[in-house]
């Protein structure tokens, strides 16, 4: 029974699905890459005076009733009980029967898709890989983005032609909308310092990578949190490696070398060539650093098996309230410390390496993750079945209203959890359930990140205390964040690839992701040497075929810097 | 026979030497078994009511601390539970009845030595453990059947697993003499007649294994729920749990954006919780299956 | 001549063939739902496994796409992540069998003589229940309770001398395996002796009391009466083992996996997963599980062949 279980997630995992004769090769909806208004009209087979937008569908006083499917955060409650949508759904005219995905959409995706068994809408269900894989499967929604029928659509396309360049497809095709959240902070990440246990042991806040390990080495020999024990303190702790918004290679800023959007795979740009730091001579430097602070037992030993519960878990210090952590990453402090540890850690601002050099041989950098956290594509996609695309692009449109945006990242004003303070101006009432934090209850109470939405620039959004702290911890950041430019930017999301191009990527990744996976872990816990495996690991990482993934990178990355 | 004291179970009683230390061996070999066995099972009680930041910092090891019972308030006042409960159970005594009257008399008709085509058969059924269309076919299978997000496919899904049926046939092809069938067919007995009056009132050791086994997948199944089911209505206990679970794991994130800062003391305690309120109705259940594996079941039949 | 002889076969072969059913239909009827449930669930959606020699087309479906033969073995057999990923998953189940396998037969026998029936009830009540953690509670348990420097189960291993001190057992390449089989033991040891136990409880107790006059003592009866009477289930399960054999669960590796053991945890269905994620490789993967299914079924059928031979039970 178990074996029979056990095959079944195994066949997820690995077949993963296959196909569907849904057979719904219907005519092919994309009438070409024309301007959206012009063929919109003539696209429309059926009621063609149905274009006349909202007000028009609304007063007919015909409703017309679709199905949509959203994937939500496990704690958001159901849509039905989210006043605003029942008033978004009364101005687009139409009824909408929600099937809602809190938990495993991943496990079941590939599954529905392929037997083109989807209902009209999906919001937050998909990715750019879907588009082309289920080709035929999802409306063109550049033959109905018009200023009549989405309005609000056009209006973002308009002033933030990032998140039109996002969705667009090589060919001109549009099969989902992106959003625009806007007052995200431009980086995920702040390191954290406790700064009581410099003051307990008199010393300054470290600048360079030499002040760090000092520090680091006195918050180990010396009784930092000062419970009478000298040896339960960690000095620096951290999560994840390559990728990761928690582990140590935010620092890797400080050899000159400028991530973007946690730098997924370790791919960067600088003088508009990208480049991957895992074979990196700057990466080697820093992992020699991160090497001899291992050895000097200063980074926690178990960092590298800890899993995110276990890497929170710490920083929240012992059962006596004791603070544990010396040096350690995170999103926010109360969130990080605990409603009172927090007072004790400010923000380490960037450093400077100076190993074996002076300081300021480098140019430092920091993480900027701006569009990363402020621009997402896939957030909603009409069916191609859809018996009525165009009251589906109304419905879609209401999100992206100026007003019902900040609703729907932080909740109704006839829920209760927003108040519209002026025309442009609105502020998040605090959690109607005491006992929750702001963030939870932003989850709770909306669809929050997953929606569809376009933040106006102009719009001014009083927020929650903990977003205001988020804001404030990261200006220390902001003069270091400001050097970098587009040559050595590189959002990966806004590079286009073809289908080919993406499957020789997603193999030889895997290949390489294996061995840069491993190795860092190795060569910091000392099981293997750098300097004497450094050449073989650099060139096992170019078999594994590396120098053709940069080579498609680049070749998108041109492309992408000539467009913008 | 007279001159053998025998007990009731048809074990006996001796006092050597050898005897002696094999027992002391097995009595000390279990003790230590129960041991491993028995430690992080009272973990998972500890860790379920204990602050969860403390678990993961291993400070928790023998006894609870700092105790609290979020974990199992957070499980409780859901009220999709009952409702989970109750599919679960339907599922689990509709499917386990199907699954035993499709098992069981194909199993007696694989055990028939005589049966010319059982290893074709065999084959047939073998074949199916290791080869399969994956997911999207069989989703359009049951699609086409209208089964999605139905009880019934929750009911029928997998209503023979080729194991189970394996093991059925070996233990009636090996513990039920031939004398018997033979005895049988001289009294002009049917196959039907056969199964029915002599091979399921022998089997019951077999048939408590097997509805065990099946009774234990319908209760534990979360994957075909998962993809067979979209309907909330019919969602077993395990969706409801698995749903449960993730939404304190969100409280105890702090994932750019969900600063859930105040569960993470809790949170962990529901994995923990979830095992104790899932598993303790199966836990009730055993004692009633354990009592057909008693030695001596089969005696009265075999002299007969 | 020849037309009677020819007759006289017909005749005989209908005769042979009523006969047959008479015999016969009462176990065809007993077989047939059986038989009707796998051909519908099984047997209709095995059309997809052609999508292993074509490419992926969601518009022409799983039988239109385009026929590409063996290039998406060729990928995974050319891929340098083959014989890694090859070798991992072999060392992973073999270990598991070798040493989970007879730990259930060694438990039921152990259960199956003890003699105080109140702490027999315990004992077998109490072995089955790890069977009912999930995968990722377990993996969590692991962690916390073999985590360095605070684990109860590590500190007691090193206090005890059965691992070095210096050892890291929730990050080493050398202890990965050991900890995935052992842990898998502990979880699936009692479960797995419950059919055992059933096995063992129809042994005719008959046999016990004759062989006590022949004087023998409670190991030798274990050994010729108590063994020989599962041993028929014991091949059996075996065999199944065997098929088995490139099939290693995804969720417990993929959870337990850690960039320091990576070397070591990485198997076929991880890393099939890994190429998935970045696009969705329904070929690839189809085409990996075929070559799975195909290496589990040589080993079934190879064990069955050689069960048969050595000890005259099969499944087929």
């Amino acid at each position: 029974m178990k074996k029979k279980l056990l095959a079944a997630l195994l066949s997820t995992a690995m077949v993963a699905s296959m196909l569907a004769g849904c057979g719904n090769s219907s005519a092919p909806a994309d009438s070409g890459n024309q301007p959206a208004a012009d063929s919109a009209a003539s696209s429309d087979s059926g009621d063609a005076a149905d274009n006349s937008g909202d007000q028009a569908a609304a007063s007919n006083g015909e409703v017309v009733k679709l199905k949509a499917l959203a994937c939500l955060h496990s704690l958001t409650q159901d849509v039905d009980d989210m006043e605003y949508v029942a008033e978004m759904e009364a101005e687009a005219g139409v009824e909408i029967e929600w099937e809602l995905i809190r938990a495993d959409w991943d496990t079941i995706k590939s599954t529905r898709f392929a037997s083109g068994d989807i209902p009209d809408i999906l919001i937050s269900a998909t990715n750019n890989a879907d588009y082309m894989m289920y080709d035929g499967l999802f409306l063109n929604m550049a033959d109905y983005i018009n200023e009549d029928l989405t309005p609000n659509i056009v209006q973002l396309f308009n002033e933030e032609p990032d998140c039109k360049a996002l969705v667009t497809q090589m060919d001109g095709r549009i099969f989902c909308v992106p959003k625009f959240q806007g007052k995200w902070p431009k980086t995920n990440t702040v390191v954290f310092i406790n700064q009581e246990w410099l003051n307990n042991l008199n010393l300054e806040m470290p600048t360079t990578f030499s002040e760090l390990k000092d520090v680091l080495i006195a918050f180990k020999e010396q009784d930092a949190n000062g419970n009478g024990d000298p040896n339960d303190e960690i000095p620096l702790d951290f999560n994840g490696w390559h990728g990761s918004a928690y582990g140590l290679l935010n620092w890797l800023g400080a050899l000159g070398i400028q991530l973007t959007n946690w730098a997924y795979d370790g791919y960067f740009a600088e003088d508009s060539t990208i480049k991957n730091y895992a074979i990196d001579e700057r990466y080697k430097l820093f992992m020699k650093y991160v090497a001899d602070l291992y050895s000097n037992g200063v980074i926690n030993s178990n960092a590298v098996t800890n899993d995110y519960s276990m890497f929170q878990s710490l920083s929240r210090g012992n059962e006596a309230g004791d603070a544990l952590v010396g040096v350690v990453a995170g999103w926010e402090e109360t969130d990080k410390f605990g409603p009172t540890l927090h007072s004790q850690y400010v923000p380490l601002p960037a450093l400077e390496y100076d190993i074996d050099c002076e300081p300021g041989t480098y140019d430092v950098r920091w993480r900027d993750d701006y569009t990363g956290l402020n621009i997402s594509s896939d957030r909603a996609v009409v069916s191609a079945k859809c018996s009525n695309p165009e009251a589906a692009m109304r419905f879609i449109d209401r999100f992206y209203d100026q007003t019902h945006s900040v609703e729907a990242l932080f909740g109704g004003i006839t829920d209760g959890n927003l108040e519209k303070t002026g025309d442009n101006s609105y502020k998040v009432l605090p959690p109607q359930d005491p006992d929750t934090d702001p963030g939870t209850w932003k989850w709770t109470s909306t669809f929050a990140d997953n929606a569809p939405m376009y933040i106006r620039r102009a719009s001014e959004v009083e927020m929650s205390e903990d977003m205001t702290y988020a804001l404030e911890e990261r200006k220390v950041y902001d003069e270091v964040l400001a050097k970098a430019d587009k040559t050595d930017t590189y959002p990966q999301m806004f590079m286009k690839y073809s289908q080919e191009d993406q499957n020789t990527m997603a193999l030889a990744q895997a290949n390489i992701n294996n061995i840069i996976n491993n190795q860092w872990s190795l060569w910091m816990t000392g099981e293997a040497d750098i300097d004497s495996t450094w050449d073989s690991y650099v060139q096992s990482v170019k078999d594994a075929g590396l120098d053709q993934v940069l080579e498609i990178r680049q070749k998108a990355f041109d492309e992408y810097l000539a467009n913008n | 026979m007279a001159n053998v004291k025998s007990t009731s179970t048809g074990e006996v009683r001796s006092n050597n030497l050898p005897d002696k230390i094999f027992g002391a061996a097995v009595l000390i070999l279990s003790i230590l078994i129960f041991i491993i066995i028995v430690y992080p099972l009272w973990f998972v009680v500890i860790a379920s009511i204990s602050n969860s930041n403390l678990v993961n910092q291993g400070a928790v090891t023998f006894w609870p601390k700092d105790v609290r019972f979020y974990g199992y308030q957070q499980i409780l006042d859901d009220t999709r539970i009952w409702k989970g409960y109750l599919n679960t159970i339907i599922y689990v005594v509709a499917g386990t009845l199907l699954n035993m009257a499709v098992t069981m008399p194909a199993a007696y008709a694989l055990s028939r030595k005589n049966f010319k085509a059982r290893n074709k058969v065999m084959m047939y059924f073998v074949f199916t453990m290791y080869f399969s269309g994956g997911l999207v076919p069989l989703y359009m299978t049951i699609s086409s059947l209208n089964l999605i997000s139905t009880k019934t496919i929750l009911i029928i899904f997998v209503a023979v697993n080729t194991y189970n049926l394996i093991v059925a046939r070996t233990f009636i092809a090996n513990s039920i003499p031939e004398d018997l069938y033979e005895a049988a067919v001289l009294d002009g007995c049917s196959h039907f007649n056969y199964f029915a009056k002599v091979v399921m009132p022998l089997s019951k050791a077999v048939i408590s294994v097997l509805i065990l086994y099946y009774g234990v997948f319908h209760w534990n199944d979360f994957f075909n729920a998962l993809m067979f089911n979209s309907n909330a209505d019919n969602a077993p206990l395990q969706i409801v749990l698995r749903e449960i679970l993730l939404l304190n794991q969100a409280f105890a994130s702090g994932n750019g954006g969900v600063q859930g800062g105040y569960g993470q003391s809790s949170a962990d305690q529901v994995k923990y919780a979830i095992i104790i309120v899932s598993t303790l109705p199966i836990l009730c259940v055993y004692p009633f299956v354990q009592k057909y594996f008693e030695k001596g079941v089969m005696i009265g039949a075999v002299k007969g | 001549m020849g037309k009677n002889s020819e007759s006289a076969g017909n005749k005989s072969l209908s005769f042979r063939f009523k006969k047959y059913l008479e015999h016969n239909w009462q176990l065809w009827v007993m077989l047939l739902p059986a038989v009707v449930y796998i051909f519908i669930f099984c047997y209709i959606p095995m059309y997809g496994v052609q999508l292993a020699f074509r490419e992926y087309s969601f518009s022409t479906g799983i039988t239109g796409g385009k026929w590409v033969g063996m290039k998406y073995f060729q990928q995974y057999f050319t891929s340098n992540m083959f014989w890694p990923t090859l070798r991992n998953t072999f060392v992973i189940s073999f270990t598991s069998i070798v040493v989970g396998f007879p730990a259930p037969i060694i438990l039921a026998m152990i259960i199956n003589q003890l003699r105080n029936k109140k702490w027999k009830r315990v004992v077998q009540t109490t072995v089955y229940i790890p069977y009912f953690i999930s995968v990722v509670v377990m993996v969590s348990m692991i962690n916390v309770l073999f985590q360095n420097n605070s684990g109860v189960i590590a500190n007691l291993l090193k206090s005890i001398g059965l691992v070095a001190q210096d050892v890291n057992i929730l990050g080493s390449a050398k202890t990965f395996v050991p900890l995935y089989v052992l842990t898998g033991v502990w979880q699936g040891m009692g479960w797995n002796s419950i059919i055992y136990i059933a096995a063992l409880s129809s042994v005719d107790t008959q046999l016990y009391d004759a062989c006590k006059i022949d004087g023998a003592n409670r190991w030798q009866i274990m050994w010729h009466i108590d063994f020989p009477a599962i041993l028929p289930t014991i091949m059996i399960l075996l065999i199944m083992n065997m098929g088995n054999v490139l099939s290693v669960g995804f969720d417990k590796v993929f959870l337990m996996q850690n960039p320091l053991n990576l070397g070591v945890s990485q198997v076929i269905s991880t890393y099939v997963y890994s190429v998935g994620i970045r696009s969705s490789q329904f070929s690839f993967g189809t085409a990996v599980g075929l070559f799975n299914t195909l290496v589990n079924f040589i080993f079934l059928i190879l064990t069955n062949w050689i069960s048969k031979k050595v000890t005259g039970t099969g499944l087929m």
